[in-house]
C-alpha cells in the first residue's frame, strides 16, 4: 500500500508539473517528487522563492535582439524550456492569451517584449495591478487604439475590450458603460519610455459607469472593474479552463471566484486553489486538456533534453496554430479542440518526425531513444515499450496499442520477428541490454526505437496533458 | 511493406481517430489515475534518462543555446547587410527629443528612397548576370556534349580505347567580380556609410547606447 500511495502521489506531481509548466526534465522532476505535492505546489505558486539565476545566466549568454520579432519568440521559448519557475512562464502565457496583443498590428517587438515582462511581473499578484499595468502598457495602447482616444473624440476599443474580454465578460455591461469608460481612458497614451498621461486630451467631465457616478479616470475604471463579482467569476472560469478542465462545474467556478474575493483579488491564490482542488486531482482532470503547441513543442524538447532552440521552432509552432506575440485576435487563442484541427494536426506529426529524424540530429545530440534504452538497461521489447509509454504518455495507452508497439519494436524492417537481438533478449535474461553493443543490428534497433518514439508521440494521448 | 510505409500506415491509423479521441477524452476521461496498471509500477521511480544540461554529468557539457537564422548566403547579400539601425529602432530611443525625431524621420526618408533607387539599379544587373551565367552554362554543357560525342565516334572508328582525361569543368563567373555589380554595390555601401555619419550627427553616442541597451533587453523600471 505505501508504494501504491507513493506512485499515486508521484503521478499527481507529474500531472501538476505538466499543467503548471511545459513538461519536465528528470532533474526538474526529482526535487518535486521528493518534497511532495503540497510543497511542490507552494514552490510553483511562489516563483520568487525559487532561484532563477541559472536562467538569467543562460539568457545573458545568448545574443537576442529585442527589437527583432523572431528573437523575442526565441527568447520566450528559451525561458519556457530552461526556467526553474515553470508556472511563472505558464501564467505569462495564460495572460498573453487573455490580454491578447499582436505584434502584427503593434509593429514594435520591443514593446511586445516589455509587455511580456510586465505580465510576468504581475502574473501572480493582485489582479487590479495587472489590469492597471496592461491599461498603461504601450503595446496594449497601440493594439486597442487608445493612442487615438481623445477628449472630444473618444475611441471605445479599449473600454469595450476591458469589460468584454479582460474582466467581466459579455452581458455584464451596457453600451453606455462602454462610452463612459472610454471617456475615462481619454489621454492615456504611450511614449517610447512608457505610459504618458496626456492631460490636455483627458475628459474631466462626470461619468456614470456601472451605476456609479464621478469624475472617473482610467484608474477608477480599473478599480471598479476589478471589484465586480462578475470579474471574479470570469477570471475563475478562464483560469480553470486553462489549467484544469474545459467544462468545470458551476460550484468549482464559484469556489475559485470566492478565492478571488477572499484573497483580495490575488491571482496566485486562485491558481493555488485550482491546483489544490479535488477537481484537479480527480480522474476527470487527468489527460483531459489538449496540449497547446507551446506545451507540445516545449514539452517534447524537454523530455528529450534538447538544449538548443532551433531557428525554425517559432515558425513551426505558428504553423501548429500558436504564433507567440501574434495571437489571432483580441480574444486570444481559442485552444481546445482547435489545437488539433485537421490542418494543424499534420504539423504536429511533422514536428515529431523532425524530432526523431537523424537528419535534424536532435536526439543524436541529446537523448536518443537508443541511448536512453541503454542507460535504463532495457532488455526486452515489452520493457522498452512500457518505458517509453511511461515517459511520454504516463502509460495512458490501450492494451491493444501497447501490443502493436511491442510487435513493431520486436520485428525487423520487413515485419519479420527479429531473432538475433530483440527476440533473444526477450527470451534470454543474460542478453546484453539494448543498444549497448556494437552489433550491426543496433542500426536496425536504433531505427526501431526512433520509430517507436514517433508512434507514441503521434498517439492521441500524447496530444493531451 | 517497407519500414516507412508501415510507419506511415500506423500514423494514419492513429491520426484518423486522434481528434475525436482527444476531444472525447477532454470531456470524460476514464479512471486512469486510480487504476494503476502493473506497467506503471515498473518504471514509476525514475522513468527518465540520467543527466541533462542542468546536471554535472557529461551531457551537461551541452550548453543551452538558441540557433538563429543564418544571414544571406550569397556574397553580394552579405556585402549589402546594413549595419545601420532601422527607423523603427531609432524611434525607440526614449531621450530623443521632438526636433531630433523630425530630423531622424527626414534622414530616413531620404536614405530609404536613395537605397530604393540603388537597389532598382542593382536588381536588373543581378538578374541579367544570372541569366548570362545560365546561358553560358547551357552553352558549355552543349559544347561538351558535342565534343564528347565526336570524340566517342572518332575513337570508335579508330577502334581505340577511350582515353581517361580529366573533363573540363564549367567555372562560373562570380557576381562579386562583375564590374557593373561591384559599382552599384559600392554605391550602396557608400550611401550606407554616409547615412551612418549623418545619423551620428543627429543622434548622440549616448542615445545610440540607449538603443543598444534596449536591443539587448533592458526594460523600463515599471516592467522589472
Amino acid at each position: 500500500m505505501p508504494n501504491r500511495n507513493k506512485n499515486k502521489n508521484d503521478q499527481q506531481i507529474r500531472h501538476l508539473l505538466s499543467r503548471a509548466g511545459f513538461g519536465f526534465t528528470p532533474e526538474e522532476l526529482a526535487p518535486y517528487l521528493e518534497m511532495g505535492y503540497s510543497s511542490a505546489l507552494d514552490r510553483l505558486t511562489s516563483p520568487s522563492s525559487t532561484d532563477n539565476s541559472a536562467l538569467d545566466k543562460m539568457l545573458a549568454e545568448q545574443s537576442f535582439d529585442f527589437t527583432n520579432p523572431d528573437d523575442i519568440k526565441r527568447w520566450w521559448l528559451f525561458r519556457m524550456m530552461f526556467t526553474r519557475r515553470p508556472l511563472e512562464e505558464k501564467m505569462t502565457l495564460f495572460w498573453h492569451g487573455h490580454f491578447a496583443t499582436s505584434d502584427n498590428k503593434v509593429r514594435n517587438p520591443y514593446a511586445m517584449y516589455v509587455q511580456n515582462c510586465t505580465i510576468r511581473k504581475h502574473a501572480f499578484g493582485k489582479f487590479d495591478d495587472l489590469l492597471l499595468a496592461m491599461s498603461k502598457d504601450p503595446a496594449m495602447i497601440e493594439w486597442l487604439d487608445n493612442q487615438q482616444n481623445r477628449k472630444n473624440k473618444p475611441n471605445e476599443n479599449y473600454a469595450r475590450e476591458v469589460m468584454e474580454l479582460f474582466t467581466m465578460g459579455i452581458g455584464n455591461y451596457t453600451e453606455q458603460d462602454v462610452k463612459e469608460g472610454a471617456r475615462a481612458f481619454t489621454g492615456w497614451q504611450a511614449k517610447p519610455d512608457g505610459f504618458f498621461f496626456n492631460s490636455g486630451q483627458h475628459d474631466n467631465g462626470s461619468k456614470t459607469f456601472l451605476g456609479r457616478t464621478g469624475n472617473f479616470n482610467g484608474e477608477d475604471i480599473v478599480n471598479i472593474l476589478a471589484n465586480q463579482k462578475a470579474t471574479g467569476h470570469y477570471l475563475a472560469g478562464k483560469l480553470i479552463r486553462f489549467f484544469a478542465l474545459y467544462n468545470p462545474s458551476n460550484s468549482f467556478v464559484d469556489e475559485i471566484a470566492g478565492v478571488y474575493k477572499k484573497s483580495d483579488h490575488n491571482i496566485g491564490a486562485m491558481v493555488s486553489a485550482i491546483f489544490s482542488s479535488h477537481n484537479f486531482s480527480s480522474n476527470l482532470c487527468f489527460h483531459s486538456l489538449i496540449k497547446s503547441p507551446c506545451e507540445y513543442v516545449v514539452g517534447m524538447l524537454k523530455t528529450f533534453q534538447v538544449s538548443q532552440v532551433d531557428a525554425e521552432v517559432p515558425r513551426l509552432m505558428a504553423a501548429m496554430g500558436q504564433n507567440l506575440f501574434n495571437p489571432p485576435s483580441v480574444k486570444g487563442w481559442d485552444g481546445g479542440e482547435n489545437w488539433i484541427a485537421s490542418d494543424v494536426m499534420m504539423e504536429r506529426f511533422n514536428f515529431a518526425t523532425r524530432m526523431i529524424s537523424q537528419k535534424f540530429d536532435y536526439l543524436e545530440k541529446y537523448s536518443s531513444p537508443a541511448k536512453i534504452a541503454a542507460e535504463q538497461g532495457l532488455s526486452t521489447a515489452a520493457e522498452t515499450v512500457d518505458y517509453f509509454l511511461g515517459l511520454l504518455v504516463e502509460n495512458d495507452a490501450p492494451p491493444a496499442v501497447r501490443e502493436r508497439l511491442i510487435k513493431y519494436v520486436s520485428s525487423d524492417m520487413t515485419g519479420k520477428p527479429m531473432t538475433n537481438l530483440m527476440t533473444n533478449s526477450m527470451t534470454n535474461p543474460a542478453a546484453k541490454p539494448l543498444a549497448s553493443g556494437k552489433l550491426p543490428e543496433d542500426k536496425v534497433l536504433d531505427a526501431r526505437l526512433r520509430g517507436l518514439v514517433h508512434l507514441i508521440m503521434t498517439l492521441p494521448t500524447y496530444q493531451l496533458t | 511493406m517497407s519500414k516507412s510505409a508501415r510507419l506511415l500506415f500506423l500514423i494514419v491509423c492513429f491520426s484518423t481517430y486522434c481528434q475525436a479521441e482527444a476531444f472525447a477524452k477532454s470531456r470524460s476521461v476514464e479512471d486512469s489515475i486510480n487504476q494503476e496498471s502493473s506497467l506503471k509500477a515498473r518504471h514509476s521511480a525514475s522513468p527518465f534518462a540520467v543527466g541533462n544540461f542542468f546536471s554535472a554529468s557529461a551531457a551537461a557539457a551541452v550548453k543551452p543555446s538558441v540557433e538563429k537564422r543564418p544571414g544571406p548566403k550569397d556574397v553580394i547579400g552579405q556585402q549589402l547587410v546594413d549595419a545601420n539601425p532601422t527607423l523603427e529602432q531609432v524611434r525607440l530611443i526614449p531621450s530623443l527629443d521632438g526636433p531630433q525625431r523630425k530630423q531622424v524621420n527626414e534622414l530616413f526618408n531620404v536614405y530609404r528612397s536613395d537605397l530604393k533607387l540603388l537597389n532598382e539599379q542593382l536588381r536588373p544587373l543581378r538578374e541579367e548576370f544570372k541569366a548570362r551565367l545560365k546561358s553560358e552554362k547551357e552553352k558549355f554543357d552543349k559544347d561538351k556534349q558535342d565534343r564528347d560525342k565526336l570524340a566517342k565516334e572518332t575513337l570508335a572508328k579508330e577502334k581505340q580505347e577511350p582515353i581517361k582525361a580529366e573533363s573540363a569543368r564549367f567555372v562560373p563567373a562570380k557576381e562579386e567580380e562583375d564590374a557593373a555589380i561591384i559599382a552599384v554595390v559600392g554605391k550602396i555601401k557608400e550611401r550606407q556609410n554616409q547615412f551612418t555619419e549623418a545619423l551620428n550627427k543627429v543622434v548622440s553616442p549616448a542615445q545610440m547606447l540607449e538603443l543598444e541597451q534596449l536591443r539587448r533587453g533592458k526594460v523600463p523600471a515599471y516592467a522589472q
